[in-house]
């Protein structure tokens, strides 16, 4: 072992910790369903819902108690049901097979939108 | 060692790396996507024990084969990207030498992730998937020290047989 392999680690380790600093969020409000770069749905995650996005493969999509998750799934690695339920602004599940991403998002930029709307 | 005695060393070193990749299928991942990075013991074997172009051929040749047998079209464009990213990581971190075979495994490893990262990136369309980036990060230097320490542990054997 050399010295270099300790600076190697801390390096990443400090790289680590500072993303997970900057992208850390709160708890999030809604859940915006992203297909291909086009925002297809916004759920709220306290309601109870499921909404199904169909392409290629299928993912059935489930909020509610303030996350959202993906119940089901065809697509073929399930990379998307396993990563299991989300809760903070800045987490994201992704369905690559199907070019999904879901998003949450949280009060402050829902604050707006609602004035705009 | 000449070209000709060579050809079965690599061959048998391909062989390796693809059963390695699918061992490593068998291993739940805490996170989803990450990798362990078996594969890259062969490469790293290679990479000390002969020249950078052998290593380059043992690592596109794994990443086409494994693809073919238990991927698809999109899990080649991802090991494609992850593997010749550490690859070529890899092959710096050795040359500019303040590093053994371990840091250079680390390198490697964190930059297979970051690769697979950057075309998930890509695919999706969205830079959001940063957040993934520090699970990522993590995974791939603990995933990459024991493979470097098992490397090391491995080198003096082959150097001895070979």
């Amino acid at each position: 072992m050399k010295r270099g392999d300790f600076f190697v680690a801390a390096a990443v380790l400090l790289a680590a910790a500072a993303v997970f600093l900057l992208t850390k969020g709160q708890a999030g409000v809604w859940a915006v369903v992203t297909a291909n770069g086009q925002e297809v749905a916004k759920l709220s995650l306290e309601k109870e819902q499921t909404f199904v996005y169909e392409d290629q493969y299928e993912n059935r999509i489930c909020t509610g108690d303030g996350a959202v998750w993906i119940e089901e799934t065809n697509c073929p690695d399930g990379t998307c049901q396993k990563s299991g339920a989300i809760h903070f602004t800045g987490e994201s599940i992704v369905c690559l097979p199907n070019g999904l991403v879901i998003t949450i998002e949280g009060a402050a930029k829902t604050e707006i939108d609602g004035v705009a709307r | 060692m000449k070209e000709a005695r060579k050809v079965p060393f690599l061959a048998m070193a391909v062989a390796f790396s693809v059963v390695l990749g699918y061992v490593e299928l068998l291993f739940p991942m805490p996170v989803a996507g990450a990798k362990l990075g078996l594969a890259n013991l062969a490469v790293l074997l290679v990479l000390y024990l002969w020249e950078t172009r052998d290593a380059f051929f043992v690592t596109v040749a794994r990443v086409l084969l494994s693809s073919l047998l238990f991927g698809g079209f999109s899990a080649f464009w991802f090991s494609m990207a992850g593997a010749v990213l550490s690859f070529w990581v890899m092959v710096l971190f050795k040359k500019w030498d303040v590093c053994s075979i371990v840091g250079v495994s680390m390198a490697g490893g964190v930059c297979h992730n970051m690769g697979q990262l950057l075309v998930a990136c890509l695919v999706v369309e969205d830079i959001r998937l940063v957040s993934f980036l520090p699970v990522f990060l993590v995974t791939g230097l603990m995933c990459g020290c024991a493979i470097g320490l098992l490397a090391r542990f491995l080198l003096p054997y082959l150097d001895r047989k070979l």
